[in-house]
């Protein structure tokens, strides 16, 4: 008999979700398809922790919380942190507002929560003096920061010029070394050694980690108090503006209307009962049911929105192009294997006028119950 | 106030366009002028710190600047401790959110804010002066804005996307004078200068994102590799349309897309 290595056709196998026939390596003996899935089975396991000890030294990581989150941006950061902590130096993450995540994920090993210092209110001097005694406290060798312009930016370059140490603002490349940031616009790269100060663009980091942090929850820290003479500033409120009236690619959610919807006044309505801005596909928008300007996808606008609704959408490249950026996607949609369904995170299947007017009932029954006055 | 009339200025930088590099007015800049100019008419003194014979000054003359006072920062460290000593009786200072050459950083406000002990309110919309205070609306995302009153004297970055009419007109261009100004001398001048620590790369390229180094065994990364993963989120099919009403409810309120 020769020695040649034979394949076994009943070799274990996968069916993918496009319905192709994969082999599984490294496994030997007979295909069984209701057997578990081994692609499930890593992802549940626990990561395992970065430090086995307790912290020697800390890098931070300081961000402004969305209603208890992180943003993608402020994940990045904190992974950043802790992908350049080195050894038994930990990473803690100070987070502005409130926070319910878990810490240990995003890899953070000491989390200090400041819930009176949110994004809501602009208190720069009492931010910048928490911060300061926090560095101070922990002796931090790098403070990270993600360079939003209109929060975490600020934050971090007034803390830049109050210790007047090295920074690097705009950085688009890190390592353990080095940062570089965009010079003279976007074509060529400035390089500079790892300052102590790192506010870092979007993108520049992975935020998967293939290890925890320890996520041990520091006592909630109320900011320093500041008398009202020592104020320069005086906060003078929010003003929101009407959802409807605001650049769709500046919306925070986004109910959009495709072919599959026959009925615009619905989708209006429950876009007002939402707070959400009106989008549309480009087949419902040529078609005459939207302005041109509402139309969402490759040769319409591309939206940012953290809660997208596409009713009746079925989700062309084109479109999904346009909601690359989403971060919730739900589609209400008559046919299980339209494109938008293995894009969305949670899909309705079934007429999407019935859904949207149930949805409303539903709400205002919501609304009754807990007796909100803030109906917009 | 500093006393007598209301004084503003604008910092003007070199604006370089972002792939030909070619001189013009940065943009930013630019607006923050316009939005000066709308408060103060006339008044506005407009000063960069760098060198005279900058060519991207022409187009800040061609929309509008008319005199621009130029104060010599040999190398663009200096321009902090220059930019103080001119300022200090002004009472509001304008300037764009950052610049288009160079690092383009946005600190230079908050340096200098620092340096002359003001507050310094960044991406400014509209400003209205009322008494010893500056109302500021501010921009956030997501259509908000945000009001704050700032006491005078104070710095304010004026966000791009602020409303203002910008034309460019060449007999402006023509017309309009570049002088310089001899930099009030502090007795620290220089001092506070570091050397910068940035080395140009001479070559574009892209950006490397730092990644976590991941050790997984020859076999995982090739099934990642080979076998792509489940995606889509939950599917339903089941129930009334009121169900489902009820399971995009709980989504939305999961994930606090809503508040109520």
């Amino acid at each position: 008999m020769s020695e040649v290595r034979r394949v076994d056709p009943r070799r274990p196998i996968v069916i993918t979700p496009q319905g192709l026939r994969r082999i599984v390596l490294g496994q030997v003996g007979a295909g069984d398809l209701s057997a578990p899935d081994p692609h499930s089975a890593p992802a549940s396991k626990a990561k395992p922790r970065r430090l086995r000890e307790k912290a020697k030294s800390w890098v931070m990581a300081v961000a402004h919380s969305d209603r208890g989150r992180l943003d993608a941006h402020a994940r990045q950061t904190v992974a950043a942190a802790a992908i350049l902590a080195q050894g038994s130096t930990g990473v803690v993450a100070v987070i502005l507002g409130e926070f319910e995540e878990d810490a240990a994920a995003l890899g953070a090993d000491a989390v200090v929560i400041l819930p009176d210092l949110d994004a809501a209110r602009f208190e720069p001097e009492r931010e910048v003096a928490a911060i300061s005694s926090l560095i101070e406290v922990y002796d931090a060798r790098h403070v990270f920061l993600p360079d939003k312009p209109e929060s975490d930016g600020d934050l971090g370059r007034r803390l830049i010029v109050e210790h007047d140490e090295s920074a690097a603002t705009h950085v688009v490349e890190i390592d353990a070394a080095h940062v570089c940031s965009p010079w003279s616009g976007a074509m060529l790269l400035a390089r500079a050694p790892l300052p102590r100060f790192i506010l870092l663009e979007p993108g520049a980091v992975d935020a998967g980690l293939p290890f925890a942090g320890l996520g041990e929850r520091a006592e909630t820290v109320e900011g320093p108090k500041m008398t009202a003479e020592s104020d320069a500033y005086r906060d003078l409120g929010l003003e929101e503006s009407d959802p409807a009236q605001i650049p769709l690619e500046e919306a925070d959610l986004v109910v959009a209307g495709g072919n599959g919807v026959h009925n615009v006044p619905t989708l209006e309505a429950l876009a007002r009962t939402l707070g959400a801005a009106v989008g549309a596909s480009r087949v419902a928008v040529d078609d005459g049911r939207f302005a041109r300007d509402k139309q969402i996808g490759a040769t319409g606008k591309t939206v940012s929105a953290r809660g997208y609704i596409a009713v009746g959408i079925s989700g062309a490249v084109q479109h999904l192009q346009g909601i690359k950026d989403c971060q919730h996607v739900i589609a209400l949609n008559r046919d299980a294997g339209a494109p938008i369904v293995g894009r969305a995170d949670l899909s309705v299947i079934g007429d999407a006028e019935e859904v949207m007017q149930a949805l409303l009932t539903r709400i205002a029954q919501a609304r009754e119950q807990s007796e909100l006055p803030e109906a917009p | 106030m500093t006393g007598g009339k209301f004084k503003a200025a604008v910092l003007v930088s070199a604006g370089r366009h972002p792939f030909t590099g070619a001189p013009r007015a940065c943009h930013g800049d630019a607006v923050a002028m316009a939005l000066g100019q709308r408060l103060v008419g006339n008044a506005l003194r407009i000063i960069h710190a760098g060198m005279i014979d900058e060519p991207a000054l022409e187009d800040y003359l061609a929309l509008g600047a008319g005199t621009i006072e130029v104060v010599p920062a040999p190398n663009g460290d200096d321009a902090i401790g220059v930019l103080t000593g001119l300022l200090k009786d002004v009472d509001l200072v304008l300037s764009g959110s950052r610049a288009e050459s160079g690092a383009g950083s946005g600190l230079v406000p908050y340096a200098l804010a620092k340096a002359l002990g003001r507050p310094v309110v960044a991406n400014v919309l509209d400003v209205e002066i009322e008494g010893a205070e500056a109302r500021v609306r501010q921009f956030l995302p997501k259509g908000r804005r945000r009001g704050v009153a700032v006491s005078l004297p104070a710095i304010l970055a004026v966000h791009p996307l602020t409303q203002v009419r910008l034309g460019y007109a060449y007999a402006r261009r023509l017309s309009g004078r570049i002088i310089a100004v001899p930099p009030a001398i502090d007795g620290q001048l220089g001092a506070g200068a570091r050397q910068s620590p940035w080395t140009v790369e001479p070559t574009s390229r892209r950006p490397v994102r730092l990644k976590a180094e991941e050790k997984r065994p020859a076999h995982e990364r090739m099934r990642a590799a080979v076998v792509s993963e489940a995606k889509g989120g939950v599917v339903a099919f089941e129930g009334t349309s009121v169900d489902k009403a009820q399971v995009v409810l709980n989504y939305l309120r999961n994930h606090r897309l809503i508040d109520f």
